[in-house]
């Protein structure tokens, strides 16, 4: 089970009462911070999943669909300031740029990183700023997302779920993935993420409220044949920095 | 979004086609990472072969959960097609927790725990009705995977009881069935995957006519 709190409490009816439906979620454009929020609740006699404090999902994040994630995306645009926390952003990319530098000793500049579902453009400009020197493009399935990246002078393109990446075989060093795999990307996404990496490379991402025996299956599935988890100091025991790797031939023989 | 006809998946009920299709379909989903997947649907092949459920071939159910699965789940892992298959193991006495996690590994055992029981069997009729409600509480906050096995579990079981005769001992458990589906295997299907969510919604609305 995973840590998703006491679950089918009651919504407050005042916060019912001023939800705004959007798409299939419901949004509390009130965001009001010192109130109490369930984490999973009936609306309208139908079950919703609290997050990012203030959205109601009809499913988990992970059992989203690649359309709904697309909205979702939007959505985190038009509300930036009230639902991304920076300073929060800002912790998890140290953290992931200390992991990456962790298990990469060989690495020789110019290190050549991909930004996996690089949203409006935070996470990049931060990882830049903890990595200077770190030659980065960005990714996103949101038109919206990436449109606000480039606003902000990065590298960033527009993909299609559940197609090729626009990228030749082991172009990357490094794979970062932030605030992403939450939401469940797909064994052939992360099959394309194994592709355009390295051997030897490492593919770095926090991950929160999944199960990680889960994560690790469909990292297994997509090639990923390593992978070292750790907790991150200042959030959640839940909230996970992930590191996998497909090793280098030769790494493989010696294993075996 | 495209919605697959139910049609398709209440009409198959051939063990040569669903293995047929199950080979495929794990070839095509995982590539090289599609090996244990064969190697357990063998595995289950000669675990069940002869045992009958309902005049039927006992190996039916979990093929058609794994055929479900794959079919219906774009984030199904290899280890979960694996648990459909062996899901049945357990309660059928074919296998110890031991075994399975001795031979599949610790998440495939933990996929197979969490699908253990179910709501539709006789033997549920009369248990507590809390403890199956704390139970199916705990799988709405359990992992994608947790959900959807249990999903397809569900789903298959509802499919079955189209099949079921006029004349069947059966028949008269199905209103209170259709109560549980209602109360809980909707609200989870709706919760894990709309593919699985439509069609159970289209064959509860039919029984319940």
């Amino acid at each position: 089970m995973l840590d998703r709190g006491t679950p089918f409490a009651t919504l407050p009816l005042e916060i019912e009462g001023r939800l705004r439906h959007i798409g299939d979620f419901y949004l509390d454009a009130q965001f009001n911070k010192t109130e109490e929020r369930p984490p999973i609740v009936k609306i309208k006699d139908q079950i919703y999943y609290r997050f990012m404090d203030f959205l109601y999902l009809p499913q988990p994040p992970e059992s989203l669909s690649t359309e709904q994630i697309i909205e979702i995306c939007d959505l985190r645009m038009e509300y930036m300031d009230h639902l991304v926390v920076a300073a929060h952003n800002e912790h998890i990319v140290a953290e992931a740029v200390r992991c990456a530098q962790a298990g990469n000793d060989r690495l020789v500049p110019p290190i050549k990183a991909l930004d996996f579902g690089c949203g409006s453009g935070l996470s990049s400009t931060l990882l830049q700023k903890y990595w200077p020197g770190l030659s980065l493009i960005g990714v996103d399935i949101s038109e919206k997302a990436v449109a606000r990246s480039r606003e902000q002078h990065l590298d960033a393109r527009l993909i299609k779920p559940d197609q090729r990446l626009p990228f030749d075989d082991a172009t990357f060093d490094l794979i970062f993935a932030i605030f992403v795999m939450h939401f469940n990307v797909g064994i052939g996404a992360l099959a394309e993420l194994r592709r355009v990496l390295q051997p030897g490379g490492s593919f770095v991402f926090n991950v929160y409220q999944r199960d990680i025996d889960e994560v690790q299956a469909q990292l297994q599935d997509a090639g990923f044949n390593s992978s070292n988890i750790e907790e991150i100091s200042g959030v959640s025991k839940t909230h996970r920095m992930v590191r996998c790797s497909v090793s280098v031939p030769g790494e493989r023989l010696l294993q075996m | 979004m495209l919605l697959p006809d139910y049609r398709i998946f209440q009409d198959e009920y051939s063990v040569e086609n669903l293995d047929n299709k199950l080979r495929q379909l794990a070839q095509g989903k995982y590539g090289s990472a599609a090996s244990p997947v064969l190697k357990a649907l063998d595995y289950a092949e000669r675990l069940y072969e002869g045992k009958q459920r309902e005049k039927l071939p006992l190996i039916l159910h979990p093929l058609r959960v794994a055929w479900l699965l794959l079919e219906l789940d774009q984030y199904a892992t290899s280890k979960g097609c694996i648990a459909a298959l062996l899901h049945e193991t357990l309660c059928e006495q074919l296998l110890t927790a031991a075994e399975i996690e001795q031979r599949f590994g610790e998440y495939v055992l933990k996929l197979v725990l969490s699908v253990g029981d179910t709501f539709y069997s006789q033997r549920s009729l009369f248990e507590d009705e809390q403890l199956k409600r704390e139970r199916w509480q705990e799988i709405m906050r359990s992992s994608h995977e947790v959900r959807s096995l249990r999903t397809f579990d569900d789903l298959d079981t509802i499919l079955a009881w189209q099949l079921l005769p006029a004349t069947s001992s059966a028949r008269p458990f199905l209103p209170r069935w259709l109560l549980d589906v209602h109360e809980k295997s909707l609200p989870l299907a709706h919760a894990t995957n709309i593919h699985a969510y439509t069609i159970m919604l289209q064959v509860y609305e039919n029984l319940s006519k």
